[in-house]
């Protein structure tokens, strides 16, 4: 079930006034028709031009083939499955799947529980790379506060793990704050993706900053 | 979130053991059951689905298959 949980003010780049958006507990049909019908024609547009694995990093489309509505069909039911959206005017502006399921890796907090982002996606126009003027910053930050929010919830004390796209990496590392582990070469990742967490305290600093 | 009460009798050995795995893993009594039932239902479903769990040796790497009946 979708429920609003909190209204945070983000910036419009382009008119630079400040927006209320919504962020929801909870993935519905309007959320994945946004998917279908605003998101995945512009990444398929921009793929279309595409001949190298390079120009889809720059691009900042290296989640182009994440089908949300297939991934949340298949996360239906599953109570260590959560998922976030957040809206602005009815508009799907970022999607978060979650699980619970998951250990943390970071020896200090090694095999204690974490909320684990499994996919996290801001809306093709607030990408740096994709486009030249990006509307609203922050959409990402939400959705990882959100994170943080359930692991208090669940008793984990803001613990969090991902791993990211390459894309992605330097935003996980160096604005969250999140602790990079380095390459996975776990089967699942296959040597490509990296891993990163956050404990506790690293949870608290990016909330108070 | 609806929620429902319910009673849970648990043998002296059993909440000895929920004591100190709750304190061993910072959760609550309650947030550690709760984990519970989100991880068995996931190792469940995935099992289900064909799927098998395998714990690894932390030093030779050798993977055997856990067993769920």
């Amino acid at each position: 079930m979708k429920e609003a949980i909190e209204t945070v003010d983000l910036l419009n780049r382009e008119t630079q006034q400040f927006e209320p958006a919504i962020l929801y507990r909870g993935i519905d049909k309007t959320n994945l028709d946004d998917f279908d019908r605003r998101w995945r024609p512009l990444i398929d547009v921009r793929i279309a031009q595409m001949t190298s694995p390079s120009e889809i990093a720059a691009a900042n489309i290296q989640d182009w083939h994440w089908d949300w509505r297939d991934k949340a069909k298949k996360r239906t039911g599953q109570l260590a499955s959560d998922s976030f959206a957040v809206e602005i005017d009815g508009i799907t502006q970022g999607l978060l799947f979650t699980t619970s399921a998951a250990f943390a890796r970071i020896d200090e907090q090694k095999g204690l529980d974490i909320v684990y982002l499994e996919y996290l996606a801001t809306a093709p126009w607030n990408r740096k790379g994709f486009t030249t003027r990006p509307i609203y910053k922050g959409v990402g930050r939400v959705l990882v506060a959100a994170a943080i929010s359930l692991s208090h919830d669940l008793g984990f004390q803001g613990r969090i793990g991902l791993h990211s796209i390459p894309q992605s990496e330097s935003w996980y590392r160096d604005t969250c704050g999140m602790n990079d582990l380095g390459v996975d070469m776990n089967a699942d990742h296959r040597g490509v993706l990296r891993y990163f967490e956050m404990t506790s305290d690293g949870a608290n600093a990016f909330i108070s900053s | 979130m609806d929620k429902r009460q319910m009673t849970l009798m648990l043998s002296e050995r059993e909440m000895t053991i929920l004591d100190e795995l709750a304190a061993e893993r910072g959760l609550s009594k309650t947030a550690l059951l709760r984990q519970a039932l989100r991880l068995y239902q996931s190792v469940t479903v995935r099992i289900s689905a064909g799927e098998k769990l395998f714990v690894e040796h932390p030093e030779t790497k050798e993977k055997a298959e856990l067993v769920v009946l």
